[in-house]
Order: C-alpha cells, then structure tokens, then sequence
C-alpha cells in the first residue's frame, strides 16, 4: 500500500523546490497518471522506478512543463505552473529547468560547442558569456576537447555527457533527466552517476531521474515506484 | 527574438539536411528564375531595339489614315440610278441620231452601250456603260463627302500633331515603261499576252515631310525628271533585280536592300504617256501593218487608202506613211470628226516621254501575309503599306500644270469611294490614336462598297499606312508575356519553398520540440523555419542573378549582333543604330527579386505557424 510522500521523509513543501500534488493525466480513455503527489528539495536526488508504460516518462514530462495534467497542481518554487502563459512556460524550461533526453538529439550539423549554445539562444547571451559558459559546461562534464567536432564523431558516453552540459548551461535548478543511462554500458552508466552527483553537489541542483536501471536508482536519495499511473514510495 | 546569427545558424543547418531535395529543388528553381530573368532582359531589349529601330522614318510616327467612305456608294443596284441611266440612255440616243442626221452620218444604236442588261431576269446596271456612270455620279451629291475641314472638327478634343493629304493622280491615258529606252510596241498588240509596265501611271502626293527618312542624300536632282519615291517592289521591277525569297537571312536581305538602294539613288527611269486617241492610232496602225503583211500576197488583195507608220522614235508620234482617201473618204472622215467634237468625244492623239529620277525607296511590307512564325511576323511589321510612286506635295504645287498635261487629278465629286482622297493624322502618342480611331471612325456596313459613313462619324479611320500602332501593342503584349512567366514561376516558386519548408518542419518534428523542451518559443521555431524559407529563397535568387547575368554576357555580343541585323533587314535601314539583346531592367529585377523573397514568405507562413503549434509531447514521441 502506497503510503503518503510526507509521511515518507519526503521534504516539507516549504522547503521543497518543486511540488506536485495529485497529479492526473489521461490520452483518451486511458488513464496514464493518477494521483500523482511529490516534491523535491534542492539538491535532492529523486528516482523514479517502474516498468515500461507505468507512466513515468509522462510524470516527468509534467514536471519539466513540457505536458499539462489534466488535474492536480504543480508549484516551482511556489508558483503555481497552471496559470502560466506558453511563453513563460517556455522561459521557466529554459532557465530553471534542464533536461536530459534519453536519446539526447543533437544538430548534426553544429558543432558540440554551438550545440552547448542552443538554450543560451533565446537569452541573447552575448558571444563571449556563451563561450565561457560552453567551456565551464564541458569542462564540468568532461567533454571540453571534442567541442570542436560535430556530434557524430562522438561515443554514447560522450554525447551523454554534452547531453547534460547543454541541460547545465543555464544553471538549472532541477534537472529532469528520461533514462539517461538507457543506452550505456555499465562503465559509462556509473560515469554518468559520478557526474549527476558531483553536479547535485557542486551544484545545489535537484535530479529527477526517470528510469529502470537499478544501478541508477541505488545511487539516489530517494525512490519513488511507479506502477499504472500511481506513485509509490520503495 | 533570437539574434539573427543564431537564426541563421539554425536555419543554415535546414539546409544542410535533406542536400539531394534541396539541391534537385535549388537546381531547378535557380535555373527557372534564371531564365525569367534573361527572358525579361531580352523581351526589353528586343523591345528597345524594336522600338529603336521603329522610331526612323514612317513608323516612328503615330499615323491614322482617315478616308471618306461614302454614306451609301452601293448604287449600282438601286432601280432608282437603273431608271436614271435609262432616261439619259433614251435621251442621247434621240440627240445622237439627230446630230447624224445633221451631218449626214449613218447612225446605229448599236454603237452606244446601254445602261442595263438583264442576267437571269434581273435588270442590272452595266456599269462601264457611260450613262450608268452619269446616273451614278448625278446620284453621288445626295451622299455625305467630307473634308478637311470635317476631319479637323472631328479632332477638336484630340491633341494631334499634323494632317497629311494623300491625293492620288492619275494618267488619262497609259503610262509605260520604255525598255531599255526603247517603247515595247508589240505590247500594244491585241495578239500580246503580255500587258505594258505601267509603274508611273498613277502618282501619290503627300508631304515629304512624312517620308523624308527615306529620301537618298546628297542627290543632284534633274530639273527636267520628276522626283519619285518608289517602294523596294517597284524598284526591284524597275531595276531588273529579283527580289528575294521570304526565307533568306536577315544580313541576304540588308545586302540585297543596300545593292538596291546604291542601284536606285538617283536613276533616271523613262515611260512613254500615250492618252486614248494615241493608243487607239497605235493600235490602228498595228492592226493595219497587220493586215498588210498577211494578205498582201493574196489575189484581188487592196492596200488600204490610210496606212499610218509607227513611231520612229521612242514615244514618237504615229505619221502616215500613205494616204489615198478619195475626196468623199476625206469628208467622211471630217464629218465623223465633227461629230465627235459636237458630242464632246474627240481628243487630239497626244503622247509625252517622261523622265523619272529616284529619289527615294520606302521599304514597304515585304513578308508573304501567310508569314506565321513570330520573328517573320515582327519582321513584317518593319514595312509600311503606303503606297507609291510618291511625289512630295512641294513638288506638285510647282510643276501643277505641267503634271496636268499626264496626270489629272480625279474629280472629287465623282469618286465613287472617296478612297482616291485620303488624309493622314499624326498623333503624339499610340493612345490618343488608338482613342481617335476607336471614337470617331466609321463602321463598314458589311465589305466597304456598302459604304460606311454617317453624319457623326464621317471618315473610315485605320491604321494601316505603317504598323507603329502595332509595334505599340506589341509591346503591350510582350509586357504581359512577362507578368504571364513571372506569374507562373512564382507559383511555381512558392509552392516549391513552401513544399520544402512544410517537409523540413514535418520531419523535424522531435528536433522542434527538444527545442522547445530546452526553452524555445514557438516565436523563435518561426523565426528559424522563415529564415530557412528566406535562405531557400535567397539562394534561388542569387543564384539565378549569376546564372542570368553568366548567360546574358557569354551569350549577348553574339545575340545582339544577331538582333541589330534582324532589326536592320526589318526596317531595312542603313541608319548607324544598334540593338542589345540583353537589357536588363534593374527596377524589374528589384521587384521580381522581392517578390520571389517576400511572397514565398507569406505563403509559407501559416503552414509555419501551424506546425508550430503542434505539442511539445507528441513531438517527443516522433520516431
């Protein structure tokens, strides 16, 4: 039996960065998430576990604003989500939110680095700040000598590590990453849990990991399961 | 907004995926808007040309003839003008007789022809018949007959430049050429098929003024010749050139044209005027020598008493060789003679050699009409209809009376037609003409014999005398040639850009909405998809420009050299002018370049924002 986020040490929604409370979405007849309740703090590390089709790609496209539910509420740092208008929606993804795909796409035809640069794009960030920024990112993830060369040339690690560079040049608050280690091996999966650590705290920055890999989930603060849409603490 | 070096660069990378489709579609469109590109330069610059050209001599005038084609000239079926010819038919047959009578002369009815016949039963007016022309010409007065002073009330509220008379002269009698300076006698024999040259036996006089182009230069006139204009038909007989074929190239033509012209300027060219009574005596004595020659040799066979000699010299006079009239054959004969005189039909036999000088060659309508390609068609137009022999107005009002001797000028009260008279209007423009000709001419009831006039519209006006109206129109027509390929490459264009920009959008559908899921606005998703369709379509332009311009300077000397012969041999002119082909317009090319940036744009606008629309989740999930 699910028992209540708070009663399960999850952070208190004063302290808490990003708060959802009985979130609900369905496609047609089909009920994807219902129910859904959480918040993460800060520099928390939240997994989220399940089997394929539990609705846990959804949860977290709700969270990272890029879906609306069709019920329940969602606050980022006390705002409340519903009332925003595209636009801010967009500028909330952009500055607060990173996200990390699991296929992270890239522009073949752009260099690393002017890939690193596309969110700094809609900020109008003069050439210089985005240079800095671009060499801080890659630096951080360990990519800084191939921002030269296009995308194709790199390893799955590799494009992995500018995946999350891209999602870090704004300096986020929450990173939202969909199966970020779904398509490494196991040496490059541990990599990338050394460095959403390290970001997490270096950084301060929220992780909200959707996955199935139980090596990915060992390593986070908190668990949450989810099985047919419902939410369910480990 | 994003800067435009991020747009750019983001719309850049569009272009760089799906190269085979973008370049087969770059390909395509770079070399369509090319060629409307060249196309427009060369419809301009043959046009230029064409209006270049066109602007020497005749056709660089604005001209509308106008000719007083009579209110109701169909008489000859009237039963009123039959009836006429009837009673002056009856009314000269009574006074004839009584005259023969008088003199002492034998008289049959059968020597005067009769006004009608009847075909088929229906009377009908024999119109050769002296009293159906009587009849006819009593008749005429009823019927409207302008003036110059009608034409210039008609051009009140016209701004037009000048009014030409064109009066027709013609000889009472023939007029034939001498060959070789020699007369061609046996012409005149009945037993000849062929017909005598008659080249100057009818003259046009209008203001040189009109055709002063041309007039050779630096000619020295002969006093005693009179200065004649003639068309390049007329001096190709003359000169005994052939003329050339409808199929030979434009620099066989210029050639023969300047051949002919260094053959006419200034020639002198003789013809016999001989009036009635001296082609009868011609005819009289080649019938009697005739007669002479065949049956002298028979039995019982006596010479006749009267046998004339022909001319001894070329337009001589026939003499009598022997004249051995009896006393009673001599009284005859003057009785006879009185009564011609009495009836107003005896005329002295008169004959004058004349003497023509070339002074000028007007390049009239050279093509065959069933022309039917465009080039010989346009070709075509490089020629007037005016008719010639010319004399220039000057020159008539000079020597009137001694051209009078030949030529008389036809009683205008009588012209069947009024076409013999005819005045021709220049204009200062093609529009005001072609409104003057549209307002104030008359309607031919059915063909023209039927007459046209009314009295508010007194003239027939056409403008058929050059083509400078056509060449006008022509123009008009080229114009819209253009806006037809500009129009059609446009849509050609757009729905290519915007086939291409809706298939990039559709297939980077998770690309939009990673995008957007990093912090893209549909606003900046706008902004690059617009600037890929600007790229697109700015690629095609200047692509085209190069192409265009590559083509028009590797291709120009030689086609403009072409152009400046086929618009030489056209106007057959020698004047120093020449053509460019490859003109291009830069106002046209600025608004043809914005038109294929900008409509492309706002067409593919909305397919744009629609897509933009779309959600970010169902982007995500695009495989």
């Amino acid at each position: 039996m699910a028992k209540s986020m708070l009663a399960m040490g999850a952070p208190n929604s004063l302290d808490a960065i990003l708060s959802a409370n009985k979130l609900a979405k369905s496609y047609g007849s089909t009920r994807i998430l219902s129910d859904a309740t959480l918040s993460v703090a800060p520099g928390e590390f939240l997994a989220i576990v399940g089997p394929s089709g539990s609705g846990k790609s959804t949860l977290l496209h709700i969270l990272g604003c890029v879906e609306r539910p069709d019920a329940g509420d969602l606050t980022l740092n006390g705002q409340d989500l519903r009332r925003l208008r595209p636009a801010a929606l967009a500028n909330l993804r952009n500055r607060t939110l990173g996200f990390v795909f699991q296929f992270f796409y890239f522009e073949p035809h752009l260099t690393v680095a002017k890939n690193l640069e596309v969110p700094l794009m809609p900020l109008r960030v003069p050439p210089r700040d985005r240079q800095t920024r671009v060499r801080a990112a890659a630096e951080l993830v360990g990519i800084a000598d191939q921002l030269r060369q296009k995308p194709a040339t790199l390893s799955g690690g590799q494009l992995q590590r500018a995946a999350i560079a891209r999602a870090l040049i704004n300096r986020p608050k929450i990173l939202l990453a969909d199966e970020p280690t779904g398509n490494l091996d196991r040496a490059n999966t541990e990599h990338i849990l050394d460095l959403l650590l390290r970001i997490k705290r270096e950084q301060h920055t929220a992780l909200i990991v959707v996955t199935h890999d139980e090596q990915v989930a060992a390593r986070a603060d908190r668990v949450l399961h989810m099985s047919d849409g419902r939410l369910t603490v480990c | 907004m994003l800067t435009l070096r991020d747009t750019f660069t983001l719309a850049w990378t569009k272009l760089r995926s799906r190269k085979l489709w973008t370049s087969l579609f770059l390909t395509l469109e770079i070399l369509l808007f090319a060629a409307v590109l060249v196309f427009t330069a060369g419809v301009r610059g043959f046009t230029e040309g064409l209006e270049t050209f066109n602007s020497q001599g005749l056709n660089g005038k604005y001209l509308v003839t106008a000719a007083n084609v009579r209110s109701n000239p169909d008489l000859e079926t009237d039963p009123d003008v039959m009836d006429l010819a009837e009673q002056l038919y009856q009314a000269a047959l009574t006074e004839h007789q009584a005259l023969a009578e008088q003199l002492g002369l034998p008289y049959s009815p059968d020597s005067e022809i009769a006004p009608t016949e009847y075909i088929d039963g229906q009377r009908a007016l024999v119109v050769y018949s002296p009293y159906a022309q009587q009849a006819i010409n009593q008749r005429m007065s009823d019927y409207l007959l302008a003036d110059q002073a009608d034409l210039e009330a008609a051009l009140q509220s016209y701004d037009y430049t000048a009014i030409y008379l064109q009066q027709q002269l013609n000889a009472d009698g023939s007029v034939v050429n001498l060959q070789n300076g020699q007369e061609d006698l046996s012409r005149y024999s009945s037993s000849s098929g062929n017909q005598p040259v008659q080249t100057f036996s009818g003259l046009y006089v209008l203001d040189d003024d009109l055709y002063a182009d041309y007039l050779f230069t630096d000619l020295e006139l002969d006093p005693d010749a009179i200065p004649v204009v003639l068309s390049v038909s007329d001096a190709e007989a003359l000169l005994g050139l052939s003329s050339l074929s409808a199929n030979a190239s434009s620099t066989e033509k210029l050639q023969h044209f300047t051949e002919l012209r260094a053959a006419a300027a200034g020639q002198i060219v003789a013809a016999c005027y001989r009036n009635s009574a001296s082609q009868e005596q011609i005819y009289t004595a080649l019938q009697i020598l005739d007669q002479i020659d065949r049956y002298q040799d028979e039995p019982g066979f006596t010479s006749p008493s009267l046998i004339y000699a022909l001319p001894t010299t070329p337009c001589g006079p026939v003499t009598i060789q022997s004249d051995t009239r009896t006393a009673a054959e001599l009284e005859q004969a003057d009785r006879q003679r009185a009564y011609q005189t009495a009836l107003g039909t005896y005329t002295e036999p008169f004959q004058q050699l004349l003497r023509f000088q070339i002074v000028g060659l007007i390049p009239t309508d050279t093509q065959p009409a069933s022309a039917n390609d465009l080039l010989s068609t346009i070709q075509s137009l490089g020629g007037v209809s005016i008719v010639t022999p010319l004399i220039s107005t000057s020159y008539y009002d000079a020597h009137a009376a001694d051209l009078a001797a030949v030529y008389t000028e036809p009683d205008l009260s009588l012209s069947y037609l009024g076409l013999d008279r005819q005045y021709l209007i220049e204009f200062p423009s093609a529009d005001t003409a072609r409104r003057f000709i549209n307002e104030q001419s008359c309607q031919p009831r059915g063909d023209l014999s039927q007459g046209c006039a009314t009295p508010d519209h007194l003239f027939l006006l056409t403008s058929d005398n050059n083509h400078s109206l056509v060449i006008s129109d022509l123009s008009q027509t080229f114009t819209t040639a253009i806006i037809i390929a500009v129009a059609v490459v446009l849509i050609i264009t757009v729905v290519l850009v915007a086939l291409t920009v809706v298939r990039s959008i559709a297939s980077d559908r998770k690309e939009i909405a990673i995008f957007r899921a990093i912090g893209f606005r549909r606003s900046h998703v706008l902004q690059v998809y617009l600037a890929y369709a600007l790229l697109l379509t700015a690629i095609i332009i200047v692509g085209a420009l190069l192409v265009a311009f590559l083509l028009g300077g590797l291709l120009d000397p030689w086609l403009s050299s072409w152009l400046t012969d086929f618009l030489r041999a056209t106007f057959l002119t020698t004047a120093p002018l020449s053509a460019q082909l490859f003109t291009p317009d830069p106002l046209l090319y600025l608004l043809l370049c914005a038109l294929m940036l900008l409509i492309p744009l706002l067409v593919t606008l909305p397919a744009i924002v629609l897509k933009t629309r779309e959600s970010i989740i169902s982007g995500l999930k695009y495989e």
